[in-house]
This record gives structure tokens, sequence and C-alpha cells, in this order.
């Protein structure tokens, strides 16, 4: 089976108009980001942290060079002249936002069990079928246990913290090969941290997928990265 | 009792009606689609026509149960890419347009006063076997609500309702996934265009203006968004009340009982939101 990767030409660079906000290092090859891997984001406020992140998840497009996805089920160059590919997403990518977007109609165990796309059933001849209700999933139930939640809690009533292990658990649960982090422990007790760390890391191991996180808190970065990418003076460069 | 019978079939077809737009456009995509007043009208001329200029009867009127969902399925795609393109408030100005060149049209078609003696299929000819011929069709109507509802179809409606950007996040494709949804909405609306065509023998191009549209999502937002107990009780609001106001009204006022009907739900309109922000039965607010 072919083994995730993501490879970000040499010539990549991102920016707003005339205005550059951030290029390859010179002197640097190309960035590869590979299976079974955590790369954490360093860098200062507004040096395009998330918007790097924007383009791995495909929201935005490179202005120069490419991002080439390598996942088992699914091939993709992302350029500045191609469109967004939101089949590539599919399952593959997963992402924790800034700000935890949960949706508040749907209770804590659907806004997980809904992460995970299950075409077959999303078909909407299926709204025809009679007795569609899907088994509770032993894994969502586990993840619910960890945060002490029962599934049933209403989303709208979450505490932001409460919404941003949501969000993370969201994300574990996916079995998506790239998994895509910004800022996903703020706010969120350090006991708690502890055993999102973990799971992130036995399910990268588990899966063979790839970790990109940005994280403000140089400890929770460098406990949980194997390797940094630093954006600094307008420079992207991959250091251990 | 005839006139019961009447009234009743007639409640029944705007119930289904409603439901297509409340828990269909309205709860599931957010669009408030005044619009699907169209595909309603069209159901209803193209069995005036039908029924008028190809003397077709008995049986073979069934086939209208064919050919309207068709011809209003295209209609309803090119609305759905122009709900695309004009977003919100843009949207709504268009289907005023449309609203407007469905009534030109009808005109010209049918002439001002639209068809009359429309013939209903054999099988449904006496108005009580028409009222229980909707009653079927409003209970398989609620059944596949209720189920849809259930389904997990329904959930990432709710999510590219919450956020697209979520949605998109997850590779959801929403132009994909509310195609049929739109459609199915319109299909149902074109149908109980029929069905009022069969129910009243006629179809007049008056019935299908932006200010019957607007009574009725002032009696949606009382019945409450996304519920179907919501649709039922604008349904039965819309045609018994209006029937008994302006019964009441026109000693009084004469000519002019529609229009204060009219006023009194668009105050209606305006007063609720603010008193009830869910109306009696809705799952959500009121945006």
């Amino acid at each position: 089976m072919k083994e995730s990767r993501i490879d970000i030409s040499a010539d990549f660079s991102f920016s707003y108009g005339k205005n550059l906000l951030f290029k390859i290092r010179e002197g640097q090859n190309n960035i590869v980001l590979n299976c079974g891997r955590i790369y954490g984001i360093y860098g200062g406020n507004g040096c395009g942290k998330t918007t790097f992140l924007n383009i791995l998840n495909t929201f935005l497009k490179p202005t120069t060079g490419k991002v080439t996805f390598t996942f088992p089920t699914y091939n993709y160059v992302h350029e500045n002249d191609t469109i967004t590919a939101s089949e590539l997403i599919g399952n593959n990518i997963r992402r924790c936002f800034q700000t935890p977007l949960l949706v508040d109609e749907l209770n804590i165990y659907d806004n997980i069990s809904i992460v995970k796309r299950l075409l077959k059933n999303e078909n909407f001849l299926n709204t025809f079928a009679l007795g569609m209700n899907e088994k509770k999933d032993s894994e969502i139930l586990r993840l619910l246990d960890l945060a002490h939640f029962t599934g049933n809690e209403d989303t709208a009533t979450l505490s932001y913290g409460q919404r941003r292990i949501i969000a993370n658990l969201q994300v574990l649960y996916s079995d998506a090969q790239l998994m895509i982090l910004d800022e996903p422990f703020a706010n969120i007790h350090h006991d708690m941290i502890g055993v999102l760390k973990q799971e992130y890391r036995k399910k990268v191991i588990q899966n063979n997928s790839i970790i990109v996180i940005v994280e403000h808190n140089k400890t929770n970065l460098h406990d949980f990265a194997d390797e940094i990418i630093t954006i600094d003076n307008k420079q992207l460069s991959l250091r251990d | 009792m005839d006139l019961l019978i009447y009234l009743a079939t007639k409640a029944v077809i705007f119930i289904i009606f409603l439901i297509a737009l409340n828990s269909l456009m309205l709860g599931k995509m957010n669009l408030w689609a005044i619009g699907n007043i169209v595909y309603f009208s069209l159901g209803s001329f193209i069995t005036g026509f039908v029924s008028n200029n190809w003397g077709i009867n008995d049986n073979r009127l069934y086939l209208l149960f064919l050919i309207v969902p068709v011809a209003v399925s295209i209609v309803s795609l090119i609305f759905f890419y122009a709900s695309r393109v004009f977003k919100q408030d843009f949207f709504l100005f268009f289907s005023l347009f449309f609203i407007e060149l469905n009534f030109v049209a009808n005109k010209m078609v049918a002439g001002s006063s639209g068809y009359s003696h429309i013939i209903r299929p054999s099988g449904i000819q006496s108005d009580l076997s028409l009222l229980v011929f909707s009653v079927i069709l409003l209970i398989i109507c609620i059944v596949w609500i209720n189920n849809f509802d259930k389904s997990r179809v329904n959930k990432l409606h709710s999510v590219m309702r919450d956020s697209e950007i979520l949605a998109f996040s997850w590779g959801i494709n929403i132009n994909k996934s509310q195609i049929p949804l739109f459609i199915a909405s319109a299909i149902l609306s074109g149908l109980m265009g029929v069905m009022f065509a069969f129910c009243t023998y006629g179809a007049d191009p008056k019935l299908f203006t932006t200010n019957n549209m607007i009574i009725l999502f002032a009696l949606l937002i009382l019945g409450g968004i996304d519920s179907i107990q919501g649709a039922v009780v604008a349904g039965l609001i819309f045609v018994f009340f209006t029937y008994s106001l302006e019964s009441a009204l026109s000693s009084t006022f004469q000519i002019h009982a529609p229009k204060i009907t009219q006023i009194v739900f668009g105050i209606l309109l305006i007063v609720i939101p603010f008193i009830m922000p869910k109306g009696l039965f809705g799952k959500r607010n009121f945006q």
C-alpha cells in the first residue's frame, strides 16, 4: 500500500496580491512531510501559519510552486492553476480549526460521527428507506469517555474549552491521512492536553498518517512535534 | 358538508406544499424559497393546459403526475443555480422576478382569468375521493420527512447550513448534496399545483402571486421553521382562517376584505419573530 506523503516544491511561495507572505528559504530543497510524523509550525503573529494550513487544506492555492499530496487512495498536485479538490479532502484531510466549528443542532455524539464520510449512507435515496438508524460506534464512545462525555450533551451549551475538546475528538475519530491542527490545545486543561497528545501520537502510528500543528505554546510544540517548520522573516524552513 | 370537504382538501394540499417549503427548502437549506409558488403554479397551469387544450381525460390525466415533475425539475435546476450565484437577499430578488415572469407568462398563455373547467381523472372525481387521495399523499410525505430527519443526509445538511467552511473542510460537495433536496421540494410543490387545479377545477394566475407567498411565509414563521406540525398549523390557518376572516369581513368591507386579510398576515409576519422567535413548533429561531 502507498504511504502518505506531502511534497512542497522548492519554488513554493504564497502572496496576497503583490505582498509576499512566505516562500521556501533560499538554499532549502523541497519540504517533504512523511507519514507517521508530527510537524509543528512555529512563527510570530501574522507570519502566515494559518494561511499555510489553508494551503495544505486546499482552501488556498500556492502563488508559485506546488504541493503534491500522495495518499493511499488519492494523488493530487495542488498548484496555482488547479482547482480546489473537495474529492481530495474526502476522508483524507481533517482539521481542528482555530475557532472550533461544531454544529449546534446536533448533539456531541453526532458531531463526532458525522466527521467520517460514509458515502453509501449519504445517498439521498436512502432517506426513503425505513429503519436507517446507525448503530453507536464504540470508538466514538471510547473517545467521549476520555473527556467524560456521554455523547447526548447539547453542543450549544458547551464551554469554549469543551468545544475545543470535541473538535479534537472529531479529528481523532476521522481516520484522516493528514490531520491539520490549528492551536488545538488552547483553553484546554493540561491533564486533558496530555490525553489528547497521547491519542494523536497513537493515531499517527496506527494510521501511518501526518499531523501538521500550529501551536503558540513552545513547550506543547516541542513535546509533541517530531520536526518544526519555522516561518521567520517570510521564509519557510524545516528543521528537526 | 361539501364546503367542509372542499376546504379540507385545499388545506391538505397547502399543508403538503408548506412541508415542501418548510421542511426541505427553509428547514434543511435555509433558503427563503419564495419562488416555490412558481412550481405550484406551473403544476396548476400545465394541468389546465393539458385538460383544456389537449382534451385528454380519464386515466390519462394521471400522466400529469409524470409530466409536471419533469417540467418542474428543469425549472428548479435553473433556480438552483441562480441560488448559488445570487445568495440570500439577491436570491430573494431573483425569486421575485421569477414570480412576476411566471405571472406574465401564465396570463399570456391562459388569459387573465386563467383556466377553468379542468377535468379530474377517474378515481378522484368526487370531492371526497380527492380528499382521501390528498390525505394519503400527506401521510406518505410525513413518513418520508420523518425518515429524512433521522438520516445521515439530514445531519450533513445541518453541517452545510451551520458552516459552509466546515462542510467544505470535510469534503462535502454542497451543490451536489443540495440539488436532490431542491428538486424534491420543487416536485412536491408542482404536484400540489396539479392537485389544487383538480380541487378548484381551475388555475387562476392571480392566486400565484408574491402576496399569497408572503402570507404563507408569515404562517410558516408562526408554525415554526423545519417542523411538520408548523406546516400543518400554517396550512389549516391559511385555508380555514382566511376563509372565515374574509367571510366575516366581506359584509362590512366588501371587495376590500381580502386586502384586509393580507394586512392581518403582514402584521403577523412582523410581530411573530419578536414574540415567538421559534414560532409554535420550530426547531430553531427565525433568522
